[in-house]
Formats: structure tokens, sequence, C-alpha cells
């Protein structure tokens, strides 16, 4: 049972993370290949801020959240600049450089050596069990996310983002400020993918910069595509199915070694699967 | 996709949402019977250890080692003891996370209180979680870190605090005043490397890092030779090192290189030209030479048709620390008893005496100092 | 500090590795106009050889053939498996990068699971003995190495102006729906590039395990950077790749020469933003 709930959270924790880079990308169509990053700097203030300085949990979400937002407002700056594939190398370039910053940065980050013994924040007393508190803090964050993107994407706001992503010079024309829009849904998903990983932090009690690395970006990036771009429920089934199925492998008596591989293969077919038979994924709204 | 599609996709979905939820939840009840449906005799108490290991992987070698030691050990205890110990593994890629994975996996499906890993980085994630749970952890990680990690946490393989000072005070013994370090930037590397400095007598010229899959350490290795130190300081892992050193033997560099423990290894031989090798000098905690050594390599070999892997000794180990404590309980379910037991223990294993102090730690181990000659390590002098 | 010469040498030889990438990833682009991030599967040519050599004990220069081989083999898969139907659907460059990552960890995964995650080196070195000049060494291999992507690219060079092949490919990189007017099956002759260009950097592969080592994660590592010096040189740029490679390794060497090591990775990514911002074009300006 205890597995059970565990496995739950990791789905919602990796929900939010997809809902993020899918307001992004699948609903802007800015292909961001450094979502991993942000929720790096959320899994990291998190666990600094309560290891290190004590400091309870809400503290470090709100320190979370500032810190991504500076980080997300200079990377979307200096790569609204950039369209469709030069925009994915120039993330991927600074997922590269904020993962060098996790592994060199050893005053702050403790490099390789990780952070160990990151803690849960207490939550109702001890009213449940710890792991089904958790469960429902995870959820206390996921639901209003969820709703947030619900209302937004269904709002006129909603509307010009996808206006951006199908045609930006003809929403110019309309008056839109593209720069504006691109910018604001950058840091509101860098923001999202922050809180995911202060929530992550806490779950794994244990973080290192391999975690955050390009391979998660393209973990995340697998999710929405599997699931479907451009609709929030695709990113909840994308994270269900791409968290479960290895678990599922491995239960089913696959060897280890070929359970170990099959993880990243499966990512890997996921994308090319899905792009060359199934474009728009199995909900999506939008095709690549 | 079209409709029809899409429905069948979900409804597969939905089958492995519920086919997970059956399996996860369905606990493992059959250890309890095995006592008796084996037709043994009903007093042997069953007990479960789960060991979290790197099968796959890049330390995939050390991990599969590790398996065999562990196995050796289970048949061990199964002769001399009254204790039937059922193995179960998860394959953690020696990845600190995917340790936390098999952990939950193991703690909360299988219920699972007895658990072994290999590495720091794995022993420091799983550590506070074996705390709040209760659970017993036996490893071999070296990590200084370690030893405030729990009180439920132990280990056989000397701390890395005590290699870093063994290594600054027996390299500065013999004649050597200005070192060069260059050492693998993860925790392994990077505990070693910080002990070293804090205790090193002489002049450090040089410190650097390199990334763990490295591969081009040309240039760092001409900034080294650059500072003209009497002895370089290589802190590193064998995929690392090899390539390290082979770049150092093209380079016709002949300083005098010290490494730390990871790097005495077979396949650092086979890896790297004959040339290259020389006036390499290797730290490795005393190998312990007794019977239950020999016994042990002479079973391996027997078994698996292969040298012993280094560090599976160490694993072995851990097993039997285990047994023995269980064994003193009179329910060796009973992981509290096993904990205080463990904090007693004084059994002599395939390492050598296992005398733990408040701590868990090893009581101070020393290190050998090992050459290579004719293609093999041989004690240095 | 009196920079010895042994650090050109240094230089030199990573250079090269990156150059030879660069080739294979500036002719695709040429013609298809799309980042295939998979070209990193080079590093089977690195495993065939290894294979070839330690396992069926061929001689080496037969190995090398068929890893050179092989991996433009395993380039003209992808191609024909992947990128041929999205081309046929006209799908966008960056649809096709993103599957393109997708085929790179699905054959990473493979090359995983065939060869195990350990770390090998070569059994043998190509040409025995060393060279000293000027104070510094270097080992006959890796003169050759030096000498590879010059080698490769006067053979490019050769084939380019000499045979019609080379104005079919330029007919196509230049427009490639006249080139179809003009009856050109373009389909297929970019079959023949993708072969040639993914043999190329199987020769990378090759080059860089003689250097180090191999492992499955190599292909990523090496050909990110072997991007990074196309970008800088210009991308499709045949000669700009190279020029692109030393200035990459010159700034990479630089940097842990005078800083420290850890930082190389962080600086390439730097400087592609740069290149990006300041230049986009690249280095070298295509003359038009």
């Amino acid at each position: 049972m205890e597995y059970f709930i565990y496995l739950t959270t990791t789905i919602f924790i990796y929900a939010i993370l997809a809902i993020s880079l899918n307001l992004v990308a699948g609903y802007t169509g800015l292909f961001s290949m450094t979502q991993a990053s942000f929720f790096g700097i959320g899994a990291y203030a998190s666990a600094i801020l309560t290891t290190r300085y004590g400091l309870p949990f809400s503290y470090s979400i709100l320190v979370g959240i500032l810190i991504t937002t500076l980080v997300s407002f200079l990377v979307g700056i200096i790569s609204n600049n950039f369209k469709n594939d030069y925009y994915m190398l120039v993330t991927l370039a600074f997922n590269a450089i904020i993962f060098g910053l996790f592994v060199n940065w050893q005053s702050v980050t403790h490099g390789s050596l990780g952070i160990y013994g990151i803690q849960k924040p207490a939550l109702l007393g001890h009213l449940f069990p710890e792991s089904i508190s958790f469960l429902i803090l995870v959820f206390i964050f996921f639901l209003p996310i969820y709703l947030i993107s619900y209302f937004m994407v269904k709002s006129p706001f909603g509307i010009a983002l996808r206006a951006i992503r199908e045609d930006e010079k003809v929403a110019q024309l309309f008056g839109y400020n593209i720069k504006n829009y691109k910018l604001s849904i950058f840091i509101i998903g860098a923001i999202m993918a922050g809180i995911a990983g202060s929530l992550f932090a806490s779950q794994v009690s244990f973080i290192s910069p391999p975690s955050f690395a390009l391979s998660e970006s393209i973990f995340i990036l697998s999710m929405i595509i599997l699931g479907g771009l451009s609709d929030l429920n695709g990113s909840l089934l994308g994270a269900i199915f791409l968290v479960i199925l290895p678990e599922f492998l491995s239960f089913i008596g696959f060897s280890q070694e070929v359970a170990a591989q099959m993880r990243q293969a499966l990512y890997g077919l996921a994308l090319v699967f899905i792009i060359l038979y199934c474009p728009k994924g199995i909900l999506g709204k939008y095709e690549l | 996709m079209n409709k029809p599609t899409k429905t069948i996709i979900a409804a597969i979905i939905a089958i492995l949402v519920i086919a997970g939820i059956w399996m996860v939840s369905t606990k493992d009840h059959t250890k309890k019977d095995t006592a008796t449906s084996n037709g043994k005799p009903a007093a042997q108490k069953t007990v479960t250890i789960g060991a979290i290991l790197g099968l796959t992987g890049e330390a995939a070698s050390y991990g599969q080692g590790a398996q065999k030691g562990i196995e050796l050990a289970v048949e061990k205890i199964k002769r001399e003891k009254n204790l039937d110990v059922q193995m179960v593994y998860e394959d953690s890629q020696m990845d600190p996370k995917k340790a936390v994975d098999s952990f939950q996996k193991l703690t909360s499906l299988k219920d699972v209180k007895y658990f072994t890993t290999m590495s720091s980085g794995e022993m420091l994630a799983i550590c506070p979680l074996a705390e709040s749970k209760k659970d017993v952890l036996v490893g071999t990680g070296s990590s200084s870190a370690i030893t405030n990690c729990g009180d439920y946490t132990f280990r056989d393989m000397p701390s890395d605090s005590f290699q870093g000072k063994e290594m600054a005070k027996k390299i500065y013994d013999r004649g050597v005043r200005k070192v060069a370090i260059m050492y693998i930037n993860n925790e392994y590397g990077t505990g070693i490397k910080d002990e070293f400095t804090k205790n090193f007598q002489g002049e450090i010229v040089a410190s650097e890092a390199h990334d763990p899959k490295g591969t081009d350490f040309r240039t760092q290795l001409t900034k080294v030779k650059s500072f003209n130190p009497d002895a370089i300081v290589l802190i590193s892992q064998l995929s690392e090192g090899s390539a390290l050193l082979k770049q150092k033997g093209e380079l016709e560099i002949s300083i005098p290189i010290y490494t730390s423990e990871g790097l005495k290894d077979e396949n650092l031989i086979k890896n790297v030209p004959a040339e290259a090798l020389k006036n390499i000098y290797s730290f490795f905690p005393i190998q312990y030479s007794g019977k239950e050594s020999k016994e042990y390599k002479d079973n391996y070999t027997q078994k698996f048709d292969e040298d012993y892997a280094a560090f599976s000794d160490y694993m072995y180990d851990t097993i039997l620390m285990l047994a023995d404590a269980m064994d003193k309980c009179v329910n060796p379910n009973d992981a509290e008893c096993v904990k205080n037991k463990l904090y007693e223990i004084n059994i002599t294993g395939a390492t050598g005496k296992i005398v733990l102090d408040k701590n868990g730690d090893l009581e101070a181990k020393t290190y050998d100092l090992y050459t290579i000659q004719n293609n093999q390590f041989v004690a240095a002098n | 500090m009196q920079v010895p010469f042994q650090l050109i040498i240094n230089m030199a030889i990573t250079a090269s590795s990156y150059a030879l990438i660069t080739l294979g990833f500036n002719l695709i682009y040429r013609n298809t106009k799309f980042f295939n991030m998979s070209h990193g599967i080079a590093m089977v040519g690195g495993y065939v050889v290894f294979f070839a050599t330690s396992v069926l004990g061929w001689n080496i220069f037969l190995s090398i053939f068929s890893g050179i081989f092989a991996s433009g083999i395993i380039g003209y898969w992808a191609y024909v498996l992947v990128f041929l139907p999205l081309r046929k659907r006209k799908a966008s460059s960056m649809t096709m990068m993103i599957a393109s990552i997708g085929v790179l960890s699905i054959v990473q995964s493979i090359v995983a699971f065939l060869f195990t995650n350990k770390f090998q080196t070569m059994p043998n070195d190509l040409l025995i003995g060393k060279t000293h000049i000027a104070g510094g060494i270097i080992t006959n291999t890796q003169i050759l190495i030096i000498f590879a992507p010059f080698i490769v690219l006067l053979g490019m060079t050769l084939l380019y102006k000499k045979t019609s092949f080379g104005k079919i490919a330029e007919s196509i990189a230049d427009n490639e729906n006249l080139a179809k007017i003009v009856g050109i099956n373009t389909d297929e002759f970019i079959g023949y590039i993708f072969f040639i260009g993914s043999a190329i950097s199987g020769l990378s592969g090759i080059s860089s395990g003689f250097s180090s080592g191999i492992e499955p994660g190599m292909g990523s590592g090496l050909f990110i950077k072997g991007i990074i010096a196309s970008i800088i040189g210009g991308i499709g740029n045949i000669r700009g790749g190279i020029v692109g490679s030393f200035l990459l390794s010159f700034i990479e060497n630089i940097v842990a020469w005078k800083i420290s090591g850890e930082w190389k990775d962080i600086i390439s990514f730097i400087m592609l933003i740069a290149v990006l911002i300041l230049r986009p074009t690249g280095i070298i300006n295509e003359k038009k």
C-alpha cells in the first residue's frame, strides 16, 4: 500500500511538471529544453533551506518561486529572440549551464555530493501516516495548479498563447505584444516546475545534479508529447504512463538488465513512435 | 489519432494502472511459509534482507560481484546457523535516487527490515529513511558523512576520512612535499580530497577536479606537470582513472602517482599500457590474509569460475554481520534487537576483524600501499 | 606563464574529434536543414571496431572499415525509418529535431544493453610510437587522428568538385523543390547523404575510442560539442565546422588551463549562446 501511495505521489509531482511544460510548449509553441533546470532550482532551494537553515517548507517554496522567477526571466528574455529549433537549442544550452552550476557551485549545492536527509513537511500533525499526509500535500499543490492552468487556457490569455503558437506574425498584427506573452508563460511554467521540484526534494529525501540534467528535460518532453500537447489531461496521462510503465515492466519479470535499459529506450520510443504515427499524442489537440 | 485508437489506448492504460495497483498492494506473504513448506526443521527462522545494488549501469561489475559474494554468505549461513536468509535484490544502478525508489519498494511492498547497499551515495540517501522506519542498513560506503548519518546504519568499510588522513600522512612520510591533486568530481572524490587537504602537511600546488565520465585529461595533466609537483594524488574511479593514466603515459609524464583505493583494480592493468603504469602507488585498506579471506576467495573461484570481484568480500561480510546479530536475538525479525547486537559485534569475516564503534563505524583501519610490478599489484615499500 | 607546445597538441587532438563530427553534421544539415541530434549514434563505430578486434580478432584496418560502414548503415536506417517518413509529410525541422532526440535515446539504450555500460579501451593502438615536437609529445596514432578530418575534407572536396554527386548535393542544398522538378530523386539522394554523414561521424567515434576509450554515453557528450562547434563555425558550412572545432577546443583548453577543468563544459555552452545571439550565421559567412 505504501508503495502505491509513493507511486501516486510521484505521478502527481510529474504531472505538475508536465503541465508546466505543456503550457509553454504545447499551448504556446515554445519547446523549451530546460524545464528540468527549474525543477532543479526548486528542489535545491527547498533542500538547502530546510536542511541547512532549518526553515519551514513553506518558506522554501516561496524562495524557490522567487529564484525561479528571476532565472526564468533572464533565460526567457534571451530565448525569446529565437524560434523553433533554434529555441530548442538555446534552451538546451541553458539546461547544460544550469546543470553545470548545480555540479560546480559546491559551496551552495554540495556539488555531486548531493543533499540528503530532506524531511517531509509536517502536515495535519500525526493524523495520517507520513506518506499519506505528504500525498495530500502534493495534491493540495496539484489541484490549484491544474485549475489555474485550466482557466488560464480558456481565457483570452490562453487564446493569445495559441495564436502565438499558430502564427506569431499574425498575432503581432492583431496587436498582441507577443514578447510579453511568451515571457510571462515561460515564467509561469518555470514557477510551476520549481514547485514540483520542492515537492520532489521532500519526497526522495536526497537530491543530486544528475536528476536535473538534459535527459530529464527530454523525459518531461516525452511525457507531454505522449499524453498530448495542448491538453492538460494529456499531461496527467503522460505522467501516469511514463512513471508506471517502467515499474510495470520490472514487475512482470523482465530481468534487471533488460528493465533498466528498457526504461530509457521507452522514452525514446514514445517520442519517435508518437511523432511518426500519432502526432497528436493520446489526448492532444496540437500536432508536431 | 482516431476515436477507436484512442479508446484502445485508454483501455490499455486503465488495465495497466489497475494491474499496477493490484500488484503493488498485494504484499508478499509467502516468506512466512517457507520454513515449514520446505520440510526444514520448524525451528529455522526466516529473515528477508534487501540488497540494493548497481546490477546494471556503470558500476555493474561491482554490483554483480557483490551479488555473488552475498550468495556465498547466504549459503554459509544456511550451513552454520539455524537461519534461513531470503535475499531480495533491487537494481539501483548505483544511483542514489533509484536506491531510494528501491528502498521504498522493498520496505513497503515486501516489508523488508534489513538492507545492504554498496556506495556512499546510496547509503546516505537511504540512511534517513531507514532511520525513520527503524530499519537496519549495513553497507560498504566510505564517505565520512555516513558516520553521523544514523543509529540504524552500520558499515564494514573504513571511512574515507581515514583514507584521506592516511594518504596525507604516508605520502608525506615518503618524503613528498609538493603534491598536485586530481580528483573525480563526485561525493567519493570530493570527500577524500577534502580530508587529504586538511591533513597534508606539505604544499598542495594544484587541485583539479574532473567530471565523472570525462575522457579528456590531457590539458589538466599538462597543467599539473607545469607546477612540478613531487607527486600527483589521483582520487578517481576506474574508467576515468584508466583514461587519465593512459593519457599520462602518452604525455610521458613520469611524476609518481598515488591513487585512492578505487584504482587498485585488475581492470586498470588491463586497460592501461604497462608503460603508463610505472611509478603508480595505490592505497587500499589493509588486505586481510587470514584463513577466512582465503576461504572466501577459494569458494568464490570454485563457484563462479573467476577471481573474486573487488569489494564483494566486504558485501559478503555485511550479510555475515547481520546474521551474527540476528542469531543472538530471540526473534531474528526484531530489527531493534538486531540493531543493538550489531553495536556489540565481534566477528572475523573475509575482510578481517569487524568491531564497530558507537557510530556503527569500523574502528580505525590502516591502509597499505601497493604498486604494479609484472602486471600485478604487489605491496610497495 | 609560458604555454607549452603540449597544450597546442592537446587542443589539436580534441579539435579534430569535434571536426569529424561537424563534417558529418553539416553535411546532413546542408541538405535537410534540421539539427540531427541523433548524430551521436557515431559511437556505434567505436563499438564495432572494439568488437571486431577483440572478439572476432579481425585485422585493425578491416575493423575500422567495418566500423565506419556500420555507422553509415545505422544512420541510413534512422533516415529510412524515421526521418524520411517525416520529410514526406513535410514535418518541420523542429519536429525532426525532437524525433532525432528520441532516436538517440533508443540507440544508446540498445548499445548499452548489448555491450553493458562498462567503459572499455581499444585493445590495440593503430600506429605504434610517439613523436616529440618542440617539447611536446604526441603518439603517432594521435597524429593520424589530427589529420583525419582534413583527409575526409579533401575526400569530400574532391567528391563535390569532380563528380556529379557534388552538383546534385549542392542543388538540393540550394533549393530542394527545384531539384525535384529537374528530376532528381531527392529522397533517395538524401539517404546517401545520411549514410556518408553518419559514416564520417562513426570515424569520430572510432578516433575518440583510440584517444580515450568507449562507453555508451560517449556519443552524446562528444557530439553535443560537435554541434556547438558546427554552429560556431556556421551551421551547414563544411569548412566552418572545422574552424569552429578549433576555436571551441582552443577556448575550452584555455579555460581548463587558466581556471580549472570543471568549467569547460559550461564555457562551451555559453559560447553557443553568445554566438547565437551575436552572430547566428557563425564565424564563416557563406558566400551566396
